[in-house]
């Protein structure tokens, strides 16, 4: 074993973790846990349809463009990624990592570092010129207009990373706060 | 007429004839986005182009990126059967404490300003 899980599970502060092949059945079932359990805490309770939609656009991403992938006997595929939901000061914090291609990666830069340099108001501006732009490009799945709604809905900069995996790739950070 | 069935993840598409009123309710974060929305979109449109007057309820309590990209095409699309002539209001429901999409119905009301588009708590 490379981690120490007791480590991990001594945090007080983690809500959830997960870290491996991801099905859509993963993505259901933590997304019945964020209702269950993150809506009735008070800390998130108000804030908790926030969670629940910075997650899903989080694991469908890593759904959609992690480049670790394994045929499965259900059909489709499962995608290796990680997810995190944890308290942070009086916030709740929300983070995805997943292995991505050198192509995507070029992608993935341009739009975070476009984000990065914008202010809360202009991300809004933006977003909805990003509504109108899907307008004109119905057939992409939407990857860029979902990382400037998790941009909008987070209350802090969003923070993101990209690190090579030592095998030609990159794996990439993303975290959001609500 | 239920265009398409509700899962924990695809909203309820049901057209009522009678009153030539699309609801649009649930939840919308599809597997297969193309997969789940093409043929109700398409069957609505058709709906759409054929009557002098159609009526949206749009019931969504959260819908992903993908799903809104879906939306603004079909919403771009009834803005533009004005110019033929056809009636046609939308009105977007949320509940009282959900911001989010209250939030959303603002959006498509801001960039859909020539139809009649109303928010309405629920």
């Amino acid at each position: 074993m490379n981690i120490n899980l007791h480590t991990l599970l001594a945090s007080p502060n983690q809500q959830y973790l997960f870290i491996g092949y991801i099905t859509n059945n993963i993505l259901d079932a933590i997304a019945a846990g964020i209702e269950e359990v993150i809506a009735i805490q008070p800390e998130m309770a108000s804030r908790y349809r926030y969670v629940f939609s910075i997650y899903v656009e989080m694991l469908q991403n890593i759904l959609f463009y992690s480049d670790q992938r394994l045929e499965i006997a259900s059909g489709g595929d499962a995608a290796f990624g990680g997810i995190e939901i944890a308290l942070d000061d009086d916030l709740v914090s929300i983070s995805a990592v997943n292995p991505i291609s050198v192509r995507q990666y070029s992608k993935l830069e341009a739009i975070m570092a476009e984000i990065a340099a914008l202010s809360a108001e202009e991300v809004a501006r933006s977003y909805k010129q990003k509504m109108m732009d899907s307008f004109e490009d119905s057939e992409s799945r939407g990857g860029g207009l979902g990382y400037y709604e998790i941009a909008r809905k987070s209350v802090r900069p969003m923070r993101y990373g990209f690190f090579e995996d030592g095998q030609g790739g990159y794996l990439f950070r993303l975290s959001a706060w609500v | 007429m239920i265009l398409a069935q509700a899962t924990a993840k695809t909203p309820e598409i049901f057209l009522d004839e009678s009153a030539s009123l699309i609801k649009i309710s649930g939840r919308a974060y599809p597997e297969d986005l193309h997969g789940f929305w093409d043929e109700p979109v398409q069957r609505i449109e058709k709906w759409v182009a054929s009557q002098p007057r159609t009526t949206f309820h749009f019931d969504l309590n959260y819908h992903n990126s993908g799903s809104t990209r879906i939306l603004i095409n079909l919403i771009k699309f009834c803005e533009s059967q004005l110019l033929q002539g056809r009636q046609i209001e939308m009105s977007w429901f949320y509940d009282e404490e959900d911001e989010q999409t209250a939030e959303q119905g603002e959006d498509y009301r801001e960039i859909c300003s020539n139809l009649s588009f109303t928010l309405a708590q629920k």
